[in-house]
């Protein structure tokens, strides 16, 4: 179990990096497309018909991944980490889940307090950070156990 | 803590399965705990489906309880014998086509083309248009968006009448009884055949003078990314000689708010088909045109011979003498407020005593809409189906109070009737009336809007941003006495939104 939440920390902590690459190829495209003669308002982004710019992917992307998958994620962290013999593992997922419930949540009020995106971009990297903390932890008490008996660490 | 801890007894060292009859008594009560969970989220889901449904049938009630129904929609029509004025025949088709100066597109015509022929009427002229469907697969409704139609006319798919399928003809009479901008689409599977082009404008002009020498369209349709300006992924030249005064009705068929803003000073001269009362030169500001929404405004070209650019979302209009240029017009970044745009005059509305006064505030919230599991959006706290109906008598003083508690912008549009803005967050309008069809509320904002019920009928009053009517922000003010014999879905097919 520790090797599962080992790799569920890691797979948090790259999403972090999927979510920064998405939102700078949507932001790229927009300028490229705006410098083109784009015009982007209400009636572009609540058209569904086609893709309108090159990289306007990334805007999905970083919606679903921050608003869905991370925090689904974080969530499976929490309940693996009861599993795991590993000390503080459920304090440390739960603390990440936290982080990214409260990343979730800024991103969506971003449109109405603009300000708020200063501290989405610290927070992202807060929940890189507490990510790959749990990832390491729990590589290291995997580590540290090795030599212990199989029986020792049988799965509920 | 793990649960291997907070359950030692259950398990031996070996992880043999537990044999205790307490054991026994712990698994059945979590079976059966799991097996009534099931069961309650099968019946939500079950419960949540649509299927085939009437509109009488929807949603909690407001305002008084119904009496007998004695009225059916379809007898709510024009007077059958006076001769039309104005005909015309709409033959809608599916179909790929080409956008003059951009790409070819799959959508939907009308006429022959996308948007559809301009169908212009006199005040007070019988309009009467026959919609042949050759070949749209869904079937097809014409909604008369901003004309206030008697009901049977109103083209709403499975609550005025059933879509027209391929090889089928509907008739639409109506009187055209005020002047103004307005425009056509299907109200059938509409958040689809809109988007893909089955629309085209309409323009009352009034009995007497024309109000403006020059009067050009400027229908605003974006088809797969392509940005048109009646029908055309191009800017438009106006050739007028200098100081010529020029009306420009903007028509926002598309999905979302546009702005419309100018190189010179340029007046509001109407809003939804309804004349603004002393307007006042605009300068350095946009006017907003909600989705669904007209704005007609008037440009005066310079006298020194130079040309005007009105920015029209993402196109533009040059209006002047021909071979001259027009000079950029950069985005403003303050809009008009019409609250308090113009003169003051009477509505005819006495708003401070209403007959009925209601709420209709839209959130947003997790559940389970037509079986599917989603955030959705709720009105009064409720989904859809579960949703107010607005119940009014004929001759009733109506107001609504329209609050949007949700992230997003929503155009809201009653059919069949104008409402004329009271308040906008407690803040008196001001200006000239401000009388409206299709209003966008921005969020955190709380609008009053007042209207007589003098239009007996079933009226939809929804999201002019198609995909949301869909995701369930659509209700109905229903008139005391009016029924509908349709159905939504049913063999028919009906799909309003």
């Amino acid at each position: 179990m520790r090797k599962v939440y080992s790799g569920i920390a890691w797979f948090v902590a790259g999403l972090v990096v999927v979510q920064a690459a998405a939102i700078a190829l949507g932001f790229g495209g927009m300028m490229h497309f705006v410098d083109t003669g784009g015009v982007v308002d209400k009636a572009l982004t609540e058209s569904r018909t086609a893709s309108n710019f090159t990289g306007e992917i990334g805007f999905p992307i970083h919606g679903i991944v921050g608003g869905l998958v991370m925090p689904i994620a974080a969530l499976l962290l929490v309940l693996v980490s009861w599993f795991t013999k590993v000390r503080g593992a459920t304090w440390w997922a739960l603390g990440l889940f936290v982080l990214v419930v409260v990343q979730g949540s800024l991103g969506y009020s971003i449109k109405d307090v603009p300000f708020i995106g200063l501290v989405h971009g610290a927070n992202a990297l807060a929940v890189f950070v507490v990510a790959v903390v749990c990832a390491r932890r729990a590589a290291r008490s995997a580590r540290d156990r090795v030599a212990e008996p199989a029986t020792a660490d049988v799965p509920a | 803590m793990s649960l291997r801890e907070a359950e030692p007894a259950t398990r031996d060292a070996g992880g043999r399965e537990p044999t205790g009859r307490g054991a026994v008594l712990r698994r059945l009560a979590a079976l059966s705990l799991l097996v009534l969970v099931a069961a309650g989220a099968g019946v939500a889901w079950w419960s949540s489906r649509l299927g085939t449904y009437s509109v009488m049938a929807m949603g909690h009630q407001h305002g008084s309880s119904p009496v007998v129904a004695t009225t059916s929609v379809t007898q709510l029509v024009a007077d059958p014998a006076r001769p039309a004025d104005v005909r015309v025949t709409l033959e809608a088709r599916q179909e790929r086509f080409v956008i003059p100066g951009g790409q070819a597109v799959d959508g939907y015509t009308i006429g022959g083309s996308s948007p559809g022929p301009v169908i212009r009427a006199r005040q007070g002229q019988l309009v009467e248009v026959t919609l042949v469907n050759q070949s749209v697969a869904d079937g097809v409704a014409l909604h008369w968006h901003g004309v206030d139609v008697p009901n049977a006319e109103d083209g709403v798919a499975g609550i005025t009448q059933d879509a027209v399928p391929v090889g089928g003809r509907h008739v639409y009479r109506f009187v055209a009884t005020d002047a103004g901008t307005y425009w056509y689409h299907s109200h059938q599977m509409s958040h689809e055949q809109v988007e893909r082009g089955l629309l085209g404008p309409l323009v009352v002009d009034p009995v007497g003078a024309p109000p403006a020498a020059v009067d050009r369209l400027a229908l605003l349709h974006l088809y797969a990314g392509q940005r048109t300006l009646n029908g055309r992924a191009e800017d438009e030249l106006v050739d007028v000689p200098a100081g010529s005064t020029v009306r420009v009705r903007v028509v926002n068929t598309d999905q979302g708010t546009a702005a419309v803003w100018s190189s010179g000073p340029f007046r509001v001269v109407a809003t939804d088909g309804h004349d603004v009362t002393g307007p006042t030169d605009v300068t350095g500001r946009s006017v907003l045109v909600a989705a669904g929404g007209r704005v007609d405004v008037e440009v005066r070209t310079p006298a020194d011979g130079s040309a005007t650019r009105l920015r029209l979302g993402g196109r533009s209009m040059v209006i002047g003498p021909a071979g001259t240029s027009a000079p950029d017009a950069p985005q403003p970044r303050d809009s008009v407020d019409l609250l308090a745009y113009g003169s003051p005059a009477p509505t005819g509305i006495d708003t401070a005593h209403p007959d009925r006064t209601f709420e209709y505030v839209i959130g947003r919230r997790f559940g389970l809409l037509d079986g599917r599991p989603g955030s959705w959006w709720t009105i009064n706290g409720q989904l859809f189906p579960d949703v107010p109906m607005f119940h009014v008598r004929l001759g009733d003083v109506v107001t609504f109070r329209i609050e949007n508690r949700s992230d997003e912008v929503h155009p809201m549009h009653l059919h069949g009737h104008h409402v004329v803005v009271v308040s906008r967050d407690g803040v008196a309008a001001t200006g000239s009336p401000w009388w409206v069809d299709s209003l966008d509320v921005r969020p955190g904002e709380a609008y009053e809007v007042a209207f007589v019920a003098d239009n007996p009928g079933i009226w939809s009053d929804h999201c002019h941003t198609l995909a949301h009517a869909v995701e369930g922000l659509v209700a109905h003010v229903m008139y005391e006495g009016v029924t509908t014999p349709y159905l939504i879905a049913g063999s028919a097919g009906n799909h309003p939104e």
